[in-house]
């Protein structure tokens, strides 16, 4: 499958978590989902894992490995697919390094040795596939700054799930402008020279100006949930959870 | 939905972490953060005040609220005109605790010390510190993070002395009136470390050994260390102190911090100190500099009446 630059969170993965109501909003922990024996627990966990990292691997394939976008986001699907295939997730040992370390060295073995087997497909070699072991020696040597970008683009990737995740609440809760507001406020006029005032924001959508802060304060504060409910379902332990927390806000604990 | 750029995830990043306003308190600016969370100006709907209200970082933790608590709980004990005064304390809407605090309008000691400070100055300074911690130390209270950033100046030249958060509370009655209690040693409830490094008693970074009056000590030593450093030469008096008051060993320190203002305060008044055994050129440069009036006084007249002795003989 392919997709375009800007629609790479129209990813079908994305889509299938965001379409599935059933998914709750507190989770047990993804990485627990992953090794879980009930196939449906564990297909939700991959759904989710995917949503999150997506974009991030995508991004990682066109930074590190220097794919355009279209190879990139192919790279993505197949390695999504092979993962689910190979049974990858199971392979995952949380105390030996975090999901998104133990996902990127594995995007990095998978490529690795997609590129050796297309040279030895050339003299009628085998298929590609992920070396575990191989990610245990890449552990060791891991490129710290790498490891800070690739901590960025994760955090993108929550911050924008979390952002999909709010969209699709306030919709089906009937709180349209809720979101609206939020997101032009807070994410589109970010980047614009001049950020609308509340008293525009109130006039633009028709409702009083104490309805703007009201619904900001609302949208910011299941924002929140959204992205640390995310972010707990990512972790093992609640002291794991806070350490994260702590990296993405900044704060001490 | 495209990928957020860069200036919006900072900015989504910041607006989740910020509280949100209370149903007594509006959240305005970030005043600072400490290891225990981050405070915010906030104005008080109700009483029509500005205060200083704390969060929590991103605990959300059974142990970090009660630890918020408990804060709340010693600070309220601990009447001082030395220590931050606390007015509220609650739950934000978001689920996280925090409590209101007297907003004090000046500086942090960190910030003062890289402004430059004079010796007499940083020293008065020093003593009021002491004089709040020994307070403390009296009720069975050890701070266990005294930093140059845990200690505010006001406008009007009030020292005060904040961050109680990872406090142990010694003595029994205290205890009682605390009822989450305190880790023991230089650790939490939950076993993690506390302190500041560079500031944190060798017994505390270990996590072994009791946190008693003189972990406390220790970091007042290391502050006196910065006030000294940044106001001029340490001369060796001074570094006597400091170093007693960071002696490895718990025994070798001073006892409490009133001791230790006490060598202080010896110091300003052109005293001996405990920590320090002069030699005759430095008592006599004391004595000189205690009497520098008198001495000066007999200077001048001894010179008139040389110089009327002079004049006479011609």
């Amino acid at each position: 499958m392919r997709i375009d630059d800007g629609g790479i969170l129209s990813s079908p993965f994305i889509h299938r978590t965001l379409e599935n109501r059933s998914f709750p909003l507190t989770r047990p922990s993804i990485v627990q989902g992953a090794l879980d024996t009930d196939p449906l627990a564990r297909e939700r966990a991959r759904d989710a894992i995917a949503a999150t990292y997506w974009a991030p691997i995508h991004s990682y394939l066109c930074r590190r490995w220097r794919l355009d976008a279209a190879d990139a986001s192919d790279a993505t699907q197949e390695f999504f697919a092979q993962a689910l295939e190979r049974d990858l997730f199971h392979r995952y040992e949380p105390e030996r390094a975090r999901l998104r370390t133990y996902l990127r060295l594995c995007v990095d073995s998978w490529l690795r040795n997609a590129w050796k087997a297309e040279g030895r497909q050339k003299r009628g070699g085998q298929h590609d596939h992920v070396d575990v072991d191989d990610v245990g020696d890449i552990l060791t040597t891991n490129d710290e700054a790498q490891e800070r970008w690739f901590e960025q683009e994760w955090m993108r990737g929550l911050f924008t799930a979390a952002l999909i995740a709010l969209e699709s609440e306030c919709k089906s809760a009937g709180k349209g402008t809720h979101f609206a507001i939020f997101k032009q406020y807070n994410v589109d006029e970010i980047d614009a020279p001049h950020r609308s005032s509340y008293a525009q924001l109130a006039s633009a959508h028709d409702i009083p100006v104490t309805q703007v802060t009201n619904y900001l304060a609302w949208s910011r504060r299941r924002f929140r949930a959204l992205v640390l409910d995310r972010l707990r379902a990512e972790c093992r332990s609640d002291e794991e959870f806070r350490q994260e927390a702590r990296l993405i806000f900044g704060v001490t604990s | 939905m495209k990928p957020l750029s860069d200036a919006a995830l900072g900015n989504l990043r910041q607006l989740s972490e910020r509280p949100v306003d209370d149903a007594r308190y509006t959240i305005h600016e970030e005043l600072g953060r400490g290891g225990m969370g981050v405070v915010y100006r906030a104005h008080d709907r109700e009483l029509g005040r500005d205060v200083a209200l704390k969060v929590v970082g991103e605990l959300l933790t059974e142990s970090g609220v009660e630890r918020l608590r408990r804060e709340a709980r010693v600070l309220s004990l601990l009447e001082h005109p030395g220590i931050v005064p606390i007015h509220d304390v609650g739950v934000l809407p978001d689920g996280r605790a925090f409590h209101v605090m007297k907003r004090v309008k000046g500086e942090t000691l960190k910030r003062r010390i890289a402004a430059g400070l004079t010796r007499g100055d940083a020293l008065r300074i020093f003593t009021r510190i002491c004089d709040a911690v020994a307070f403390a130390n009296s009720q069975g209270v050890i701070h266990r993070d005294l930093t140059p950033n845990n200690v505010m100046l006001g406008a009007f030249g009030e020292v005060l002395v904040l961050d109680w958060g990872v406090a142990r509370v010694r003595h029994a009655a205290m205890v009682e009136s605390v009822s989450a209690g305190a880790g023991e040693g230089g650790t939490t409830r939950d076993g993690a470390v506390v302190g500041t490094p560079g500031y944190m008693a060798p017994e505390q970074a270990a996590g072994a050994g009791e946190a008693d009056e003189r972990s406390d000590v220790y970091a007042l030593g290391c502050i006196l260390r910065d006030l000294i450093n940044g106001s001029g030469e340490m001369v060796r008096p001074l570094a006597s102190v400091v170093a007693r008051a960071t002696a490895a060993q718990p025994a070798a320190r001073y006892p409490d911090a009133g001791a230790l203002s006490a060598d202080i305060t010896a110091w300003l008044d052109g005293l001996p100190v405990s920590a320090h055994r002069e030699n005759l050129m430095e008592r006599v440069a004391r004595l000189a500099n205690r009497h520098r009036v008198a001495l000066s006084l007999v200077g001048v007249y001894l010179l008139v009446r040389f110089l009327m002795l002079v004049f006479l003989r011609r």
